[in-house]
């Protein structure tokens, strides 16, 4: 179990990383707090389903359906902050995922994380 | 506004002072509004959904077998509540936020149902109830700042 949790342990710092390019840099100011704290979260949570998964307690089915809760859950935080529409909040989260999806996927042994549409 | 915004995202993130009045009237230029004005109707109806969806969370945790038909009930209640909600926020202008933050919520008690469907670990419920919850704070937090 460690090993998945050490293969993923750099998965909020890459995400928040990635995340940075995607808003202007005033409207990365006002949210980058919230999205670090966020990201790490996300990362904590694919930890815990990717460990759930490898000891039979939960389906891939159901693991997507916890992160994407998450994501969503994200994304009407986001929506309170000034002038951040939902198609930014949007792009952000895929810039995000994008930039952990095949190294994430390809760890958990399912396809964890997509992008949205 | 900016100020005002980065308040109510703070307040919604942190949980922190739901419902504290924090727009100054005292200010000489005309105040522009930009978002549809506080709904006593919509604070009430999401409050009491907030209420019965954590005490739907804490059924199940408490649940010995939380597949029962029972436990699956309560959630035409929820659909039918968002969705009154979601007609009652896009009847109102300026409050494309507010639309979009119950189209999430419907989409979150939906993913919930999905989770429930499947053979339901207690150690599931936790980050559900957290995410849920924070999605209620920020639509309460940008409700409740409207209030006069």
């Amino acid at each position: 179990m460690s090993q998945i949790k050490d293969a993923l342990a750099n998965v909020g710092k890459d995400m928040f990383n990635a995340a940075k390019t995607s808003l202007s840099a005033s409207k990365w100011r006002m949210v980058r707090d919230y999205a670090e704290l966020e990201f790490q979260n996300l990362q904590a949570t694919a930890i815990k389903l990717a460990e759930m998964f490898a000891t039979g307690k939960i389906t891939e089915e159901r693991a997507q359906a916890h992160i994407r809760l998450q994501q969503s859950s994200f994304k009407t935080m986001l929506l309170t902050v000034q002038g951040v529409g939902l198609a930014e909040v949007e792009k952000l989260l895929n810039v995000a995922i994008k930039a952990v999806l095949s190294m994430v996927n390809s760890k958990v042994g399912f396809t964890l994380l997509r992008q949205e549409t | 506004m900016n100020t005002l915004r980065r308040l109510i995202f703070l307040l919604a993130a942190t949980g922190l002072a739901v419902g504290t009045p924090v727009i100054s009237t005292s200010c000489t230029l005309p105040r522009l509004v930009l978002v549809a004005p506080y709904d006593e109707l919509t604070d009430a109806a999401v409050t009491d959904l907030q209420k019965d969806v954590l005490l739907h969370l804490r059924a199940l945790e408490l649940a010995k077998d939380p597949s029962e038909d029972k436990y699956f009930i309560a959630y035409r209640g929820f659909y039918r509540d968002i969705d009154t909600l979601i007609t009652r926020a896009a009847s109102r202008p300026k409050n494309d936020i507010q639309s979009q933050q119950f189209a999430a919520l419907r989409e979150q008690v939906e993913l919930l149902e999905t989770i429930h469907k499947g053979r339901f670990e207690p150690e599931e419920i936790e980050p559900v109830r957290l995410a849920i919850s924070r999605t209620f704070r920020a639509i309460l937090t940008l409700e409740l700042v409207k209030k006069p």
